[in-house]
């Protein structure tokens, strides 16, 4: 039988999750070059909302955590080809060759035009998973992992004191793919329909320019070759092409696993201050262990010698 | 994307006669060369010799056509005449062409093509005239009516170019007119703006191509924009009349 049961409500283990559920913050920017085109993102999140439930298979489940985005900006840059006039080969009549004219180009170079709209408020995404709990020894004399993975991710301050630490420690997370709604696709086209327009004088040099690119919204969708709907597509590339949705569910994965314990237990444990001149009193913690029921957290540990 | 500065090429947008005696943006002289030997090209600008080269025709397998544009040409060092080691050379076989284009700026550029041997035998003198078989391309961006004219005869051909339409629109079309001394045939041309018309000269000529009326331009206002006209303000009187009336 342990010497020390320690229990902790579920209210009060929800008031802990949420308290280390508020410091996640993760911020990340990128830029890819597809060579005609470039795509890029830069993005800053933290979690909101969500239910805890400790549950009496010894887990607890984390539901419809919400990811609300502070910044989720899209950056969408497009080399737009050479706008060239003149040009084309005629068969001659012999002696003279087949003649080539050559092209004449309407721009001094390939012109660029580049967007960055903020998406933030259209997109809604949730987590949730089911972790067990698990207690670990920290020895503060052991060096840390170089390089520290969780240096980006701590936001409970490293202890120089040995402590046994309880993780909430997630199997498997469910994310939601990101889904940009039509609008977004609609707010896109319109950007960089303005973006080139801007690069274009008006009048006929307007309609001959448009008639050479074939349009904005074909040029658009020729650049970026985008066969449907440019929300349906930025949707994979976040999903896909950028990678994000792996490296979220790793972040809060190994944010909750690996660098903030919910709670931390000095060893020794300090049971009566220093006090009038007396040096404190603490007594070192051994086989600590931790279960979940339906109702509370409970913490097991031996008195060591 | 690191940004670029993008600048409009102005000069395709200007609306200015396209005279083969002054090749500027959008015209293209091409010479023929019918026979092999050595010659000597002199690019002018202002009347000035801004580039000198060696051409050299007949080698077999040599290129057909060769295109230089008049507006990027940098002459390192003056060419002496008429090595034909020293400095540029361009070799092409015979009965080859070579075109002479200005792809930017609104220079007017000349070009003159002599032998080597007899530098009084000029193939080529398109400040004068363009040789029988060569020939001149203009394209033209404007949409409007234009009339081309050779100036010695006062031949006279109509070319009309239409509004170009971005569902159907095909770059590179090239019209071929040919000039026979006395009349081009066709007398009328149909093209859409961005597109060529080529003249092949039969005989020596000075052609001109100039716009006689502008077509309505493009971008009209959309049933029920609103415009608002202003009344203009009376001008403000003097400060003198202004105390004089107090």
């Amino acid at each position: 039988m342990a010497h020390l049961t320690v229990a902790v409500s579920e209210a009060t283990f929800i008031r802990s999750f949420d308290l280390l559920k508020r410091n996640f913050v993760f911020q990340d920017s990128d830029l890819q070059d597809h060579g005609v085109f470039t795509l890029g993102y830069d993005v800053k999140m933290h979690l909101e909302g969500g239910t805890v439930d400790l549950r009496a298979d010894n887990t607890v489940q984390i539901k419809e955590l919400d990811i609300r985005w502070d910044r989720l900006k899209v950056i969408i840059g497009l080399d737009i080809p050479e706008i060239c006039v003149g040009g084309g080969c005629i068969n001659m009549p012999w002696p003279i060759p087949d003649i080539c004219l050559p092209r004449i180009c309407i721009f001094s170079g390939d012109p660029d035009v580049s967007i960055s709209p903020d998406f933030a408020s259209f997109v809604a995404q949730e987590i949730s998973f089911t972790g067990s709990l698990d207690a670990r020894y920290f020895d503060a004399s052991l060096p840390l992992p170089s390089p520290d993975p969780c240096v980006p991710l701590r936001v409970v301050p490293l202890t120089t004191n040995n402590q046994w630490q309880i993780f909430l420690d997630p199997q498997t997370m469910d994310i939601d793919l990101f889904d940009f709604p039509d609008i977004v696709g609609n707010l896109i086209e319109n950007a960089l329909t303005s973006a080139i327009t801007a690069l274009i004088p008006g009048g006929w040099v307007r309609d001959l320019i448009l008639a050479i690119i074939g349009g904005i919204a074909d040029l658009i969708r020729a650049i970026l070759d985008i066969p449907d709907d440019i929300d349906e597509w930025l949707s994979d590339v976040f999903n896909v092409s950028f990678g994000l949705l792996d490296f979220i569910g790793t972040l809060v994965l190994d944010f909750f696993a690996s660098c903030n314990p919910i709670y931390r237990i000095d060893d020794p444990f300090e049971i009566l201050p220093a006090a009038s001149g007396l040096i404190p009193v603490r007594i070192p913690i051994r086989n600590l262990s931790v279960r979940a029921d339906d109702l509370e957290m409970v913490v097991r540990a031996d008195v060591g010698a | 994307m690191p940004k670029k500065n993008v600048l409009l090429n102005r000069a395709v947008f200007s609306v200015r006669p396209y005279e083969s005696r002054a090749l500027t943006v959008l015209t293209t002289l091409f010479h023929h060369f019918s026979e092999a030997g050595n010659y000597e090209l002199f690019v002018r600008r202002g009347g000035a010799v801004i580039y000198r080269a060696a051409v050299l025709v007949g080698e077999a397998g040599a290129q057909q056509q060769i295109n230089l544009d008049l507006a990027t040409l940098a002459q390192e060092r003056p060419r002496d005449c008429c090595d034909h080691d020293d400095g540029p050379r361009y070799v092409l076989g015979v009965n080859s062409v070579m075109g002479f284009y200005v792809s930017q700026g609104t220079g007017a550029y000349s070009v003159e093509i002599a032998r080597t041997e007899h530098k009084e035998r000029r193939a080529l003198d398109s400040a004068s005239l363009i040789p029988a078989g060569d020939l001149f391309a203009v394209t033209l961006v404007r949409p409007g009516v234009y009339r081309a004219v050779e100036e010695q005869s006062g031949a006279e051909m109509q070319i009309r170019v239409a509004h170009p339409d971005p569902k159907s629109y095909r770059k590179g079309e090239v019209t071929l007119i040919a000039f026979s001394g006395k009349e081009f045939k066709p007398r009328r041309a149909e093209i859409v703006s961005g597109h060529s018309v080529l003249f092949r000269c039969e005989t020596p000529a000075r052609l001109r191509v100039e716009l006689l009326d502008a077509a309505e331009t493009g971008t009209r206002p959309k049933p029920g924009t609103r415009f608002t006209v202003r009344r203009t303000a009376p001008p403000a009187a003097p400060e003198s009349e202004k105390k004089s009336s107090d």
